[in-house]
């Protein structure tokens, strides 16, 4: 029997599992929508995964979780490991691409950047407070243009002049998209436009004041669309790199810290048919109101978080207790 | 009508100069309350009372009045304007902070004292003045000033003389964090207190840009950043980050939304540090702890991975 190493990444539109071996190689994954549902997303991930270790002879021996749902997920599986996703994104990368230095990334609600010199990661930037150029940001406007997203990249390739748009700020660049369309300008080029603005805004807020230099490798859900993946290409004058596991590549780097954490435990398949269950609660100890995420195993309190001191945790403790 | 009680809302000046306010306060004779550290219930009542486009310290400032309406005789609110010409000027928040609170709270009695060199008020001559309003005999109001002062002084200089030893004492394998922002952020329960537990828990030693020694000389090295800064908190920090820059593994930026003086410091540090990873962190009422857990965990992930290289 060979060991496993499963990493799982829970975001907020999809969920990724990988199962690697001790050399790093992949030998089970999936991939599927998260659905506003995290817990069920990895129990029918896990109902995925699970067959194809059988069929491979591996067993897992340490979980790793990342992802907005990291801590949620961990409680459930009780992981080894949980990690934040901008640092398993860039050890699943490096992992792939050891000579990577320059990592993009452009997600359904975050976009960050990663620069890597001589395989480690030496800075980083996230978006604050303002959302502007996400995957969010593109499918609002593909609802506006009444075109699925997924269209967008092919459609933006065959515009030849892509129509300027304001793209500072996603409420400018919205009534600036509305403007150019009344006046005439053709859907492609608007399309492409969009994707130019994309662009210009991520290098000049996420990535502003970063050195950005070649081999450049683009990941996230937007990474799908060509019509960004040309803009990258145009406005920083070099190739960009986009892996076909781009989207798998957080689920490889938490698998990889989990191996490198050295804890090991048996992992049962089963967990996800245990009653798991979570339940938010507002702790009312204070004026802080915290709302306390309360997750309980079997009418057992397995953990809680959301709470801001050490009275959220007794109450909690409290509360089930009395159910 | 001399108020017996005075209340100090903990926010903007109060978390510098509030112990010395409260001590001087004190030794004339008056009671003075301060209001509890931030939590939602403040940050709410503030947020009902200000207007939307005002910044979050502010929105917070009147929030701590409100917390103070009923249980005092009136509301201390003073008037910081220009410290020195070689200091900067504070930021207009604290010029207006008296006449805002007096607009939002018109049935109350707010007290005030004026700190301003255009005007030739320097702090001494105001807080004696503050204590003659409050019925203090000239040499009474003296006495108690000075012993404030000195008591005072004492606790700034152990603070950053904590600072000091914590940087030659820490484990010189631990990467250090400098963390620049005003103290009425870094101070506040509700913004700056999380992000300095979060960092605390990731096992980095944390140096904080109001704790780094010799004022006088942070504000002369904020040139080097720019050569006419205005305000003089922001002086303070841009120095204290040319200072402490080759001695540290990260700076983190905390500013609060919509604040026009930080985002500039945020902006000048990010385009002329280049050697060092810099974390930027803007704080706004809607501020998630996920969302921070995520950005403080990665910050420091990649500071040690870069040390560990």
């Amino acid at each position: 029997m060979r060991r496993g190493f499963l990493g799982v990444d829970v975001g907020s539109i999809s969920t990724k599992a990988a199962v690697l071996s001790e050399d790093g190689e992949v030998l089970a994954s999936s991939y599927l929508w998260t659905e506003g549902n995290p817990v069920g997303a990895v129990r029918r991930l896990l109902e995925e995964i699970e067959p194809q270790c059988a069929a491979c002879d591996v067993e897992v021996v340490s979980v790793g979780t990342t992802g907005s749902a990291r801590e949620l997920i961990g409680a459930m599986l009780s992981a080894q490991t949980v990690k934040n996703e901008i640092t398993a994104h860039a050890m699943g990368t490096l992992s792939k691409n050891p000579e990577v230095q320059t990592i993009l990334e452009i997600g359904g609600q975050d976009s960050k950047i990663i620069i890597v010199r001589d395989g480690v990661p030496v800075d980083y930037a996230m978006n604050t407070l303002c959302a502007a150029g996400t995957g969010a940001f593109l499918a609002a406007q593909a609802r506006r243009l009444n075109i699925p997203v997924e269209e967008f990249g092919e459609r933006a390739l065959r515009s030849t002049k892509p129509t300027r748009i304001a793209g500072r700020c996603t409420v400018f660049a919205e009534s600036d998209l509305v403007h150019k369309a009344q006046v005439g300008h053709p859907v492609d080029d608007i399309i492409a436009g969009l994707c130019t603005a994309i662009v210009e805004n991520y290098l000049n807020n996420v990535g502003k004041g970063k050195e950005i230099r070649s081999p450049v490798v683009f990941q996230g859900g937007v990474s799908k669309n060509g019509g960004v993946v040309k803009a990258f290409s145009e406005a920083l004058g070099c190739d960009i790199g986009v892996d076909e596991n781009g989207h798998l590549m957080g689920a490889i780097g938490t698998a990889l810290l989990a191996q490198r954490s050295g804890r090991e435990a048996p992992f049962d398949f089963s967990v996800g048919s245990d009653e798991f269950e979570t339940r938010g609660v507002d702790c009312g100890g204070c004026a802080n109101m915290c709302e306390l995420v309360l997750a309980t195993r079997d009418g057992r309190l397995i953990d809680a978080w959301g709470n801001r001191c050490e009275r959220g945790l007794v109450r909690a403790a409290a509360l089930v207790e009395s159910a | 009508m001399p108020a017996t009680t005075v209340g100090l809302p903990r926010s903007l000046f109060f978390h510098t100069e509030g112990t010395l306010v409260r001590r001087y306060l004190e030794g004339i004779g008056v009671t003075a309350v301060m209001s509890p550290p931030t939590d939602r219930g403040i940050l709410e009542a503030g947020l009902s009372l200000a207007v939307d486009e005002t910044c979050l310290p502010m929105k917070i400032h009147l929030g701590h009045v409100a917390a103070l309406r009923g249980k005092v005789d009136a509301v201390l609110v003073p008037r910081y304007g220009v410290l020195a010409s070689s200091f900067g000027e504070m930021c207009v928040k604290f010029w207006g902070a008296y006449d805002i609170t007096r607009n939002v709270f018109p049935d109350l009695e707010v007290l005030s004292y004026d700190v301003d060199r255009m005007y030739g008020n320097r702090e001494r001559k105001a807080l004696l003045g503050l204590g003659r309003e409050l019925g203090a005999s000239h040499m009474a109001a003296s006495r108690a000033l000075r012993n404030a002062r000195r008591e005072v002084a004492s606790a700034k200089a152990s603070l950053v003389a904590g600072q000091t030893i914590l940087e030659a004492e820490a484990d010189p394998g631990v990467p250090r964090i400098l963390v620049a922002g005003h103290t009425y952020i870094l101070d506040d329960r509700l913004m700056g207190t999380p992000i300095l537990d979060l960092l605390k828990a990731e096992d980095v030693t944390v140096l904080r840009s109001d704790r780094v020694p010799d004022v006088k000389n942070l504000r002369k090295r904020a040139v080097e950043f720019s050569p006419g800064l205005k305000w003089a908190y922001n002086r303070e920090q841009l120095g204290a980050i040319a200072t402490m820059r080759d001695q540290v593994d990260g700076i983190m930026v905390l500013l609060s939304f919509p604040c026009g003086p930080d985002s500039l410091v945020a902006e000048l540090v990010q385009r002329k540090v280049r050697d060092v990873p810099i974390c930027v962190i803007v704080l706004d009422e809607l501020t998630a702890t996920g969302g921070l857990k995520t950005r403080v965990e990665s910050f420091c992930d990649i500071v040690k991975m870069r040390r560990a290289g």
